[in-house]
């Protein structure tokens, strides 16, 4: 009744260490163990005996399908959002383009309209309403000059306005607009100065781009740019 | 020991960089990673569950867990662990939320008499699935990872999230537990002749863990 106290079984299978100094001296107890020892390796041997367990193939596909879907799902989410359409006209531009129509109606009134209504045959004629350095002789020389050089000019480009020819032909081809001057058209016209086509006696031929549409002007009043086309030497 | 994983589906990648790939956004890396460990994920749910539609939701909500909280995964164990984690927490959670656990012993007993081919040998099989229904769900998760799914003890106890004594004691309380169960069919029913079994030499399913899990741990230490 007073023997020793023997370890539960749990504890000398686990290896307490009072289970371990007990079970030195004790032959029941290492009997023991050995016995429930070997019941467990035959459990586990059992265990692992047991064959291999595949995943049913219907139970594969369904477990797979659900993650394709939370995959396309994430994919979704994390796609970079489609690039919001640039806006064609912004503040800026919608004022340069206002300032552009009124700048082309005043000047249309002031230029145009009597450049229209004297004709092709007298295309100085507008020179009235701005200043002028053309003396009566150098007119009709530029006048006869003209005549001759129109006979022998290319046609004008179909996207071009025709030139009246004795202008076409003050016209220096392909002369450069002088900074100065190509500013100040520029902001007199609100738009953008392609290029001057030519800068004569009497002014400065300027094709001038507005809004994507070209369009061509005569301007006696640019002093420094028909110095410039004359002689090229106003400016230097 | 070579790695089990780079003959498996997914290349020469190992496991923790298929699932870098899915947390950096990869859409397939995660289905290579599954198919690489569904048969061992899908043998341990279907041990705790028993049922097979049990078995195959609990599967399923652990894939759907570990897919979405894959940036969660610190690398404090492997791959295959951490995935083992999830299944047997969820089917652990499956059955405290179906009240199942435990199955009550007669009705162990009953599907553990079960012959599977009693007319032509007589010789009685014991089913794994109805043995471990008879451990309470503690004991089983831990007897299925240690002693089925070939994890070692300091693995199962991360996986469990318990110490590793914990696990120790578990394995203890369901292998006497299943050793009473056996020795009540004594050893001509369940084929023990306490020589070593044919079956031993075909792979088993402990023994295939087992170097799945060895060999990823080697990789990861290296």
């Amino acid at each position: 009744v007073n023997g020793p106290v023997h370890p539960d079984l749990e504890a000398l299978l686990l290896g307490d260490d009072q289970a371990k100094a007990h079970l030195r001296g004790c032959d029941q107890c290492q009997h023991r163990l050995a016995s429930e020892t070997d019941r467990h390796m035959r459990v586990q041997r059992w265990l692992a005996e047991q064959a291999p367990v595949s995943m049913p193939t219907e139970v594969a596909t369904r477990v797979h399908a659900r993650l394709e879907d939370l995959g396309n799902r994430r994919s979704d989410r994390t796609a970079p959002a489609p690039a919001r359409p640039t806006p064609r006209h912004g503040r800026a531009q919608r004022w340069l383009l206002a300032a552009s129509v009124a700048a082309f109606a005043v000047l249309g009134t002031s230029v145009l309209v009597p450049l229209l209504r004297n004709g092709a045959d007298d295309p100085l004629a507008g020179a009235d309403l701005a200043e002028s350095s053309l003396s009566a002789e150098e007119a009709s020389a530029g006048d006869e000059a003209a005549d001759d050089a129109a006979a022998l000019a290319p046609e004008p480009s179909a996207d071009l306005p025709e030139v009246p020819a004795a202008i076409r032909s003050q016209a220096e081809p392909q002369a450069a607009l002088p900074d100065s001057c190509g500013d100040a058209l520029a902001l007199q016209l609100g738009g953008r100065v392609q290029r001057a086509s030519g800068a004569g006696d009497n002014g400065v031929l300027v094709v001038v781009e507005v809004a994507g549409q070209r369009m061509l002007w005569w301007l006696p009043s640019c002093d420094a740019a028909a110095s410039q086309a004359r002689g090229r030497t106003a400016l230097e | 020991m070579t790695s089990r994983r780079s003959a498996d589906a997914g290349g020469a990648r190992s496991d923790a960089e298929l699932l870098a790939e899915h947390v950096a956004g990869s859409s397939r890396a995660f289905g290579q990673l599954v198919h690489r460990h569904q048969n061992r994920l899908w043998a341990v749910a279907l041990r705790m569950m028993r049922d097979p539609d049990d078995a195959a939701d609990v599967v399923q909500d652990a894939l759907v867990k570990a897919f979405r909280r894959a940036e969660t995964f610190r690398g404090d164990a492997a791959v295959s662990t951490w995935l083992h984690r999830i299944v047997v927490t969820t089917a652990l959670d499956a059955l405290r939320a179906s009240h199942r656990d435990p199955v009550p012993d007669n009705d162990a007993a009953a599907t553990l008499a079960e012959p599977r081919n009693s007319i032509a040998d007589r010789q009685l099989s014991l089913d794994v699935n109805a043995a471990l229904a008879a451990l309470p769900s503690d004991q089983r998760a831990a007897v299925v990872l240690v002693d089925l799914a070939g994890f070692s003890v300091d693995d199962a106890a991360w996986a469990l999230q318990c110490p590793a004594g914990t696990v120790k004691s578990r394995c203890f309380r369901g292998r006497a537990r299943l050793a009473s169960l056996l020795d009540a069919y004594g050893p001509a029913q369940r084929g023990d002749t306490g020589n070593h079994s044919p079956a031993a030499d075909v792979p088993t399913e402990a023994a295939a863990t087992r170097g799945a899990v060895d060999g990823e741990r080697g990789e990861d230490e290296a």
